[in-house]
């Protein structure tokens, strides 16, 4: 059984800072790390190569940073790592990054499973992993929060929103996971140390034939909504300060 | 222009409309089910009723591409739901039209959807293009149509086989809440939501809670948060919340922030418009008896 798996290296979006003036994103000082949801998607694949064998491949394409994800990627378990990672990957469409890594994928071997989170923590778009399907023209399990290898078959469970829908699908198929599919592991210093001597097979972005689309994201914004942040702290003083803060939300209106 | 309109439940059509009337007067509509066609004929002169079988983003995709291209339609529109965004993925990957998801704003040349969590981006817009709108952000317009519907029977190789659906128990419905009290993880256990539901009934308002509680221990289904449901109440009271961006996106339309935590660090009082630091199993029982006597 050999599972692909994508991952993104992700800004991560709790720890970004935004200009106060301008309420532009400060990205460049942004910390980044592999999104969520794809590190469920590894853990989910690694799971199934306990039970089943095989191997896990992780692929990752993005900007020059990409190769920072490197080393957590192997310590999580994973047994190859391959990359694009050109900065002239900064600024692309969904379906770019999707068909960059269907070709990726294609072009280092075959695989039963192609595991995806199903969206990044900072795009949540949630749009790449069917893409990839649709380019690699397997069928695709949207949402797993539960996923079984069985007989050549893999039975999903999937949280669409309004319920939980079981899936069986042939295999080959994509699937994306949701973050309540598994609680990742948490590698060992042993891990990591033996993660770092681990190279990464790195592609170039040249060898692909794919159409640059833009993405068309002019600008990012925080909206800028004042709030008065009157905090009142109790000392032993529970019913003044409930009173209070009933008085204050009276005074606008509010009760 | 033609655009080509999908809807996946009964409850979003209205909205689907007034968001894709924002784009254009020529208006196809689509959808699986006919319980969406019957709400679809009363905003939509021409509803085509696709019958492929039960939901598969490969099918469906392949059924819309097809309908896209037989109408010469120039755009499509529909929900960002869990559903939608995985059909509309597979169909803007097969058409090679671009996709936009979770837009919240539309407007002349752009849209807007949100972006890093709690920041919003200004996405340009070129035809052809695929929009996904994000529930509860556009007018529930009324259907005044009396449309037709036309069944089309399609039908593709299903590599995935639906063998069991088990519905989610309803929440009350907290995104047109007047007054929302939202527990977090500060609250201990589930028993304890009924203190706020106490809190919430006086208030005539409903109960939400935050992401962990609904996600990780399934207190209840109705998660307040960006990727949850986004409230915008009159009065939102967070008890217990910390205020990760993600929530914070979520109640940002709201128009006073309340916020109880022990932690004066949390970032919820950041956030806040009234904020009290303290004990929320003193406080909540407090605010409840003089709201009683008040």
């Amino acid at each position: 059984m050999n599972i692909a798996v994508c991952v993104k290296y992700a800004v991560d979006a709790q720890q970004v800072k935004f200009d106060p003036k301008t309420g532009e994103p400060l990205l460049k000082a942004a910390p980044r790390k592999l999104s969520d949801m794809d590190r469920r998607a590894i853990e989910e694949a690694l799971r199934l190569k306990e039970k089943l064998g095989g191997k896990v491949v992780a692929f990752s394409v993005g900007d020059a940073a990409v190769k920072n994800a490197v080393k957590e990627i192997y310590a999580m378990g994973v047994d190859e790592v391959h990359i694009v990672a050109d900065d002239k990957l900064k600024e692309v469409d969904t379906t770019t990054t999707a068909k960059l890594l269907a070709e990726l994928i294609k072009k280092v071997g075959s695989f039963d499973l192609i595991l995806c989170g199903a969206a990044s923590t900072d795009g949540y778009s949630w749009l790449v992993p069917g893409k990839i399907a649709a380019f690699l023209n397997v069928p695709f399990v949207p949402n797993a929060v539960a996923l079984n290898v069985e007989n050549g078959k893999a039975s999903v469970e999937s949280d669409m929103g309004d319920g939980i829908y079981k899936f069986e699908s042939s295999l080959p198929a994509v699937v994306s996971v949701l973050l309540e599919i598994n609680e990742p592991r948490i590698p060992k210093l042993s891990d990591i140390l033996k993660a770092s001597k681990k190279k990464a097979e790195f592609h170039s972005l040249e060898d692909f034939e794919v159409e640059f689309v833009n993405s068309g994201v002019e600008e990012i914004r925080m909206p800028k909504v004042e709030r008065k942040r009157v905090i009142f702290e109790v000392k032993d003083n529970v019913d003044e300060v409930v009173e209070k803060l009933i008085a204050e939300l009276k005074k606008e209106g509010v009760l | 222009m033609k655009v080509l309109v999908a809807a996946f439940e009964d409850r979003q059509v209205a909205e689907n409309f007034s968001a894709s009337s924002k784009i254009s007067d020529d208006l196809v509509f689509a959808c699986f089910d006919e319980s969406v066609a019957e709400e679809g004929k009363k905003f939509f002169k021409e509803v085509y009723l696709i019958k492929a079988g039960s939901y598969d983003p490969s099918v469906y995709s392949e059924a819309l591409k097809e309908l896209y291209n037989e109408v010469s339609a120039e755009a499509v529109l529909m929900e960002s739901s869990a559903k939608g965004v995985a059909v509309a993925s597979m169909l803007s990957a097969k058409l090679g039209v671009r996709c936009v998801s979770d837009v919240k704003v539309i407007e002349d040349g752009y849209v807007r959807r949100s972006a890093l969590g709690a920041a919003e981006a200004k996405v340009k817009v070129d035809f052809p293009i695929i929009l996904c709108v994000k529930p509860g952000s556009f007018e529930k317009a009324e259907g005044k149509e009396s449309g037709e519907i036309k069944v089309v029977e399609k039908s593709f190789e299903s590599k995935v086989n639906l063998v069991e659906f088990k519905e989610k128990e309803k929440g009350v419905d907290i995104s047109e809440a007047e007054v929302v009290v939202c527990a977090g993880r500060g609250v201990k256990k589930k028993e304890d939501l009924a203190m706020l539901e106490e809190l919430a009934k006086l208030l005539n308002g409903a109960v939400g809670v935050s992401r962990p509680l609904s996600a990780d221990l399934k207190w209840m289904p109705n998660w307040v948060g960006m990727s949850g449901i986004a409230v915008k109440p009159k009065l939102y009271i967070g008890v217990g919340v910390s205020g990760q961006i993600q929530h914070v996106a979520g109640i940002r339309d709201s128009k006073i922030i309340v916020a109880i935590n022990n932690d004066p660090k949390a970032p919820i009082f950041e956030n806040a418009d009234y904020g009290i630091v303290g004990d929320l199993y003193e406080v909540v029982p407090k605010l409840i008896e003089k709201l009683k006597q008040s």
